[in-house]
């Protein structure tokens, strides 16, 4: 429905509205004096403008310099731990070589700092003896090995393995088994061993010989701190227990209840030194005698047959590693998304901000002289 | 609007000896350029192209500046040159959903309800009361002809009514637009204008109505609002 015309005006109104919204006067030329205002304001505006470009670069420069020295410097530090990690293998085999000989009768004959580094200097041997970082006698390991073999006859196998076995180096077998007949015979026996003198390996060796290897596979687990831990442990509350023995020497005529005392207190001590010393022992035992896990079958043994799933057993085993694999892949994306948000916060709100004073000046360079009257 | 000129470049174009001879100019410019024409040869940088756009519109725009501005004559030439600032400064960002025309006067609006606004703050920053607001001050550059009484009165009056409803009025009784380009300038729809229209009129029907120096409405000889451009 077309909207009606507003009510009509008088002719002399109509004219006097007009009269009132037309130019009187003379022609102008407004634009001229707005090109030439423009062009000076240009020109005024050239040096500012260039002030902020170079403002604006040297900021983004420092930017990119600052960004690349926050990715540049944890490698950097990385690059400096390990090198220091290295450094300090090198250093701490020759610093902790008094607290940690072979564990067997080390601890029992500690040698003063001075001595081993005077000795090491002295002798070159000695010297590079302590400079190895990692196989360093030096070091407590408590080695480990598994070796499968498929052997013509697991009987024989199983009693040749422990003839390897030398008395004199109190080597035992930790535990033995075999099951089975003829063709079905299985055994399996946990070696003790001397670690250190290439026993480990010479036994390796051997077993080697007696069939064809199926696998092989050893392990070393370093306890040196531990066995420094344990010496310091040790060495101070060996201290504590002289002193406390001077303390009852000295103090003969004090009161029946301080001695009683003294004597509660040096008896907790002892009690903490054969606790320490009984754990410093297993280790030494760990550490001195390695294990080896052997494991024979005979060659032309039938494999076992790979287990025959139903359709629905591997339906459900599918849906069940899918749906593990799915939580695992949400929770490391969620873990990845809070580390990006905490992690980045700065620069989220440097982002943040750089984003809103850039729609500004935007929005101040260039407004819409034409937006809607209102 | 054609490519990027010297003006998008970040040149202004220079003023030249042709400038205000726009039949002096290349012999690519059509015979009757519109006004859009114009406008994209100038952003290309030729200056008389303003020059021939302002030949076209300034007066008008100069007439609906002074009505806006109570009258100011000084006011409006300010207004004006300060619109054709504003088309040299953002002539990029004309857009073809409306025509140079339309899009001029909108310029022009918004210019001098800036005036309006810095005047009124100068005013208020004065002290209250400390001197008259920049409207009521002597005009700078007086009319040749000046206002009757019965135009006074009627600018007083269209003056008193809410600032929408004065726009509109001046807009639609003004001699260089219809009501369709009014409408265009407001961005509102023809029929939503014309409503309006008529509230204004009424509301200023009874501010004349109230003063007994003139008598106005319906009665005889009325003349219906203009639907085409004179």
């Amino acid at each position: 429905m077309p909207t009606p015309d507003p009510a009509p005006i008088s002719p002399d109104l109509e004219q006097d509205l007009l009269a009132i919204t037309t130019w009187q006067g003379e022609d102008t030329a407004l634009w001229k004096s707005a090109l030439e205002a423009h062009a000076a304001t240009r020109a005024k505006n050239w040096s500012r403008a260039r002030i902020l470009r170079i403002a604006v670069t040297t900021a983004s420069v420092a930017a990119i310099l600052l960004i690349a020295a926050g990715i540049l410097m944890p490698a950097l530090g990385k690059a400096r731990n390990s090198s220091r990690s290295v450094g300090s293998i090198a250093f701490e085999g020759l610093a902790q070589a008094p607290a940690t000989p072979p564990l067997v009768d080390a601890y029992d004959r500690p040698e003063p700092m001075e001595k081993i580094r005077s000795d090491a200097a002295a002798d070159p041997v000695e010297a590079s003896k302590y400079d190895r970082p990692a196989d360093s006698p030096t070091r407590s390991v408590i080695r480990k090995s598994t070796i499968e073999l498929t052997v013509p006859s697991t009987r024989e196998a199983f009693a040749k393995v422990q003839h390897l076995l030398r008395a004199d180096l109190s080597e035992f077998i930790e535990s033995s088994t075999l099951t089975g007949q003829d063709k079905e015979a299985r055994a399996q026996l946990t070696l003790r061993v001397a670690a250190a003198g290439g026993r480990l390996d010479a036994v390796l060796n051997a077993l080697r010989t007696l069939g064809k290897v199926e696998s092989e596979n050893s392990t070393g687990d370093d306890v040196t701190a531990q066995a420094v831990d344990l010496d310091a442990r040790l060495r101070n509350e060996r201290q504590v227990e002289t002193e406390l023995l001077r303390l009852l020497d000295s103090r003969k005529d004090a009161q029946l209840k301080d001695i009683l005392d003294l004597r509660d207190k040096l008896a907790s001590v002892r009690q903490s030194i054969e606790r320490l010393q009984g754990q410093r022992d297993t280790l030494a035992r760990q550490v001195s005698l390695a294990s080896i896990l052997v494991i024979l079958r005979p060659d032309d043994a039938p494999k076992p047959a790979p287990k025959q799933d139903s359709m629905l057993d591997s339906f459900t085993n599918e849906i069940s590693t899918a749906w593990t694999s799915g939580l695992t892949m949400l929770t490391q994306t969620i873990a990845f998304l809070v580390r990006i948000l905490i992690g980045g916060l700065v620069w989220w709100l440097l982002l943040f901000a750089a984003i809103a004073i850039a729609r500004r000046s935007i929005r101040r360079l260039i407004p819409d002289p034409a937006r809607v009257p209102v | 609007l054609g490519g990027l000129g010297e003006f998008e470049r970040g040149r202004a174009p220079e003023l030249s000896d042709a400038a205000d001879d726009p039949s002096e100019r290349g012999n690519a410019a059509p015979a009757h350029p519109t006004d859009e024409h114009l406008l994209a040869a100038f952003l290309r940088g030729d200056a008389p192209s303003l020059g021939a756009l302002a030949q076209r519109h300034e007066r008008h725009l100069l007439g609906l500046a002074t009505g806006l501005l109570h009258g100011r004559r000084d006011l409006a030439l300010d207004a004006v040159q300060d619109t054709w600032l504003r088309v040299i400064k953002y002539g990029r960002s004309f857009r073809s959903g409306s025509t140079v025309k339309t899009w001029l006067y909108r310029i022009l609006v918004n210019t001098c309800k800036d005036v309006r606004t810095r005047s009124y703050k100068l005013n208020t920053q004065g002290g209250a009361g400390s001197s008259p607001p920049v409207e009521h001050l002597p005009d700078a550059t007086p009319s040749p002809s000046p206002d009757t009484p019965t135009q006074s009165h009627i600018r007083a009056a269209i003056e008193s009514l809410p600032g929408d409803h004065r726009l509109l009025i001046l807009l639609c009784y003004h001699n260089g637009l219809t009501h369709p380009q009014a409408a265009e300038v407001l961005n509102i729809p023809v029929g939503t204008l014309k409503s309006r229209l008529h509230t204004a009129l009424n509301l200023l029907r009874k501010s004349l109505q109230d003063s007994p120096e003139r008598e106005l409405g319906s009665n005889t000889a009325a003349s219906a609002p203009r639907e085409q451009s004179p």
